[in-house]
């Protein structure tokens, strides 16, 4: 495969902690496909979240090179431009602003980005739509149960409409029918618009929605199908 | 949604937090204003008071700090006269005492005749005179107060006077004075042939030139009296300066504190919210917005702070003045550039000891909170 059609490309990442006593990335590699569905697994403490997050700009690499969509990210400048446009990410727990309501989290990453505000509103209803929370603009997060926070959280990570969703473990706080609600969510978004994704996960049933699976292991490792 | 918005709605939110900062800022506002409005409310009416009695230059005993206690001899008002600049001098007697009511009231006696008479007017009746014995004049709001007219009497000194007339002038301190003539004061207080004071009118011409050469002269021919100017006097004066004093250090540490609190409200805010600012740099917020949504927060804390503060201070500082004790005697001088500077430090405290924590909050390593564990 040609680079140029990679919307990632990791080299030797190095990334320790407290000394090199935790060994949190030791050298890992990865390439992700444009349009690609990827679980990434592994035992717990192996390093998938810290690669997820550095993939996002927001680890501070000892060592290591990262190619988004052709481009290697020159600093925080860079790294902010494409949180704010390339790059969605959705965490473990729905961390969404307590203090806003679920149509004001969704709009949050529009803030400075679109100017006009009937087309952040426009969008705000298109994405709560698509997540099935048509309804729940005004809710407050402490409102709303695990799984109606996570899809608004998925709404928020989708409202610049990136072109790459990182998501660690995503479903890891929900039940099984929640879990399928979002996963078959994220399989629609890369069937329709072509997402890039990167998912963490524990569980075979949603890492049977994605294309292969990437394993972690003590901070380096490999494709396994 | 702006980040006003985000700021506002985290505010609105923490209810209790923010009420309590807001609070904190309000008092020490408050202080600053009431404090520093009425030194200065004092250092004015007193200078305001001898102006508008027309002297422009005072003599007063050496070794007394306050000129109240001051003694002179009542003949050193003709050394005074040979000063060729001095169109009018008199000996002057001021004495504080307490009516029947509980109020204080400034007594001022002069000789029949003296320049001081004529700087007051007249509202009702007439000025006393020798051949009255014990005949005094009255401020108009002191007046009003006691409900005397002319022909009442009144006790100074536990003596009765005739109040013979009421007298204005633009001063609040005038309003509420007794005026009398200096031969019954001195006798009721038993200072006879000794004033507190000479008090000088220069002539017209003698412009500033010829005020100060006129106080070098005096000082030199009166080596153990204190010659000055009726503005000097006053801002030399030790009650003037305790006041003052006392206003700035108050207030410094009524600010200090309120900076204090609203460093504390920023640092707890930030770190409860290392998770939430920590999702914003992962939305794509920028640092300095992040940063500027927090400023804009201790900002917003503070300017509803400031502006209640302005208003409670003016309320205090009227309130206080008001009061039997003082009332007559200072007026607060709150002028719209104190409410603003008042404004703008409660905003600059409130910018500032945000901008730490804020600055703090925004370089925290949002990877580190954001995996979980
Ligand atoms: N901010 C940090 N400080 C110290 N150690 C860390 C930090 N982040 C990660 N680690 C360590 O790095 C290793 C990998 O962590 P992580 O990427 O969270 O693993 P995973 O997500 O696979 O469970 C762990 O040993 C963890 O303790
Ligand atoms: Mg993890």
């Amino acid at each position: 495969m040609n680079r140029i059609d990679l919307a990632i490309s990791a080299i030797g990442l190095v990334k320790h902690y407290d000394g090199g006593r935790a060994k949190a990335l030791d050298g890992l590699s990865i390439d992700v496909a444009q349009g690609a569905m990827i679980a990434l697994v592994g035992p717990s403490g192996s390093g998938k979240s810290t690669l997820l997050y550095a993939l996002a700009g927001l680890v501070d690499l000892d060592v290591g090179t990262i190619v988004i969509e052709g481009r290697r990210p020159g600093g925080e400048a860079d790294w902010t431009r494409l949180r704010a446009s390339t790059i969605g990410l959705v965490f473990q727990e729905s961390w969404l602003l307590p203090t806003l309501t679920a149509a004001q989290n969704i709009e949050l990453p529009m803030v400075g980005v679109e100017a006009s505000a009937r087309v952040r509103t426009r969008r705000v209803e298109e994405l709560l739509e698509t997540v099935g929370m048509a309804g729940f603009a005004g809710r407050m997060p402490d409102s709303l149960s695990g799984g109606e926070r996570q899809r608004i959280a998925m709404a928020r990570s989708l409202a610049n409409g990136p072109r790459i969703l990182l998501a660690d473990e995503p479903t890891g706080e929900l039940d099984s029918a929640n879990s399928a609600r979002i996963m078959e969510m994220m399989a629609k978004l890369r069937a329709e618009r072509g997402v890039t994704m990167l998912i963490v996960t524990h569980d075979p049933r949603m890492a049977a929605y994605c294309d292969r699976r990437y394993e972690v292991v003590d901070g380096t490792g490999t494709y396994v199908d | 949604m702006n980040i006003v918005g985000v700021a506002a709605s985290n505010l609105r939110q923490r209810r209790v937090r923010s009420l309590l900062t807001v609070g904190g800022v309000a008092i020490a506002i408050a202080a600053f204003v009431a404090f520093i409005g009425l030194s200065r409310g004092i250092e004015n009416t007193l200078r305001h008071s001898l102006d508008t009695r027309g002297a422009d230059i005072i003599i007063v005993e050496s070794v007394s700090e306050d000129y109240l206690s001051s003694v002179v001899p009542e003949e050193l008002v003709e050394r005074v006269r040979e000063e060729p600049l001095v169109a009018a001098a008199a000996p002057e007697l001021d004495r504080m005492t307490t009516l029947a009511d509980g109020t204080n009231v400034f007594v001022v006696a002069w000789p029949e005749g003296a320049f001081g008479w004529r700087n007051l007017t007249l509202v009702e009746g007439r000025l006393p005179t020798t051949v009255d014995g014990g005949a005094v004049v009255i401020g108009v709001s002191l007046a009003e107060r006691l409900g005397i007219h002319v022909g009442d009497t009144v006790d100074v000194f536990f003596s009765p006077f005739r109040v013979v007339g009421i007298v204005d002038s633009g001063n609040v301190i005038n309003r509420n004075l007794v005026v009398g003539l200096l031969g019954d004061m001195q006798t009721l207080t038993y200072r006879t042939g000794q004033a507190t004071s000479i008090v000088a009118q220069l002539s017209p011409e003698a412009g500033d030139d010829g005020r100060e050469a006129a106080v070098a002269r005096l000082r030199a021919m009166l080596p153990t009296y204190t010659v000055d100017t009726t503005e000097a006097l006053i801002s030399s004066s030790m009650h003037v300066n305790v006041a003052r004093v006392l206003a700035w250090s108050i207030s410094t540490v009524a600010l200090l504190t309120a900076v204090l609190g609203i460093l504390n409200t920023m640092t707890m805010a930030v770190n409860e919210r290392r998770r939430e600012i920590a999702i914003m740099r992962a939305v794509g917020w920028p640092k300095r917005r992040i940063v500027a949504c927090l400023l804009i927060e201790g900002g917003l804390l503070s300017a509803i702070g400031g502006a209640i503060g302005c208003a409670a201070g003016t309320a205090i500082a009227w309130t206080v003045s008001g009061s039997p004790n003082v009332s007559g005697f200072v007026v607060p001088d709150i002028t719209a550039v104190l409410l603003a500077e008042a404004f703008l430090i409660a905003l600059a405290m409130g910018m500032v000891s945000s901008l730490v924590p804020a600055w703090g909050g925004a370089r925290q390593s949002p990877a580190a909170v954001l995996r979980g564990h």
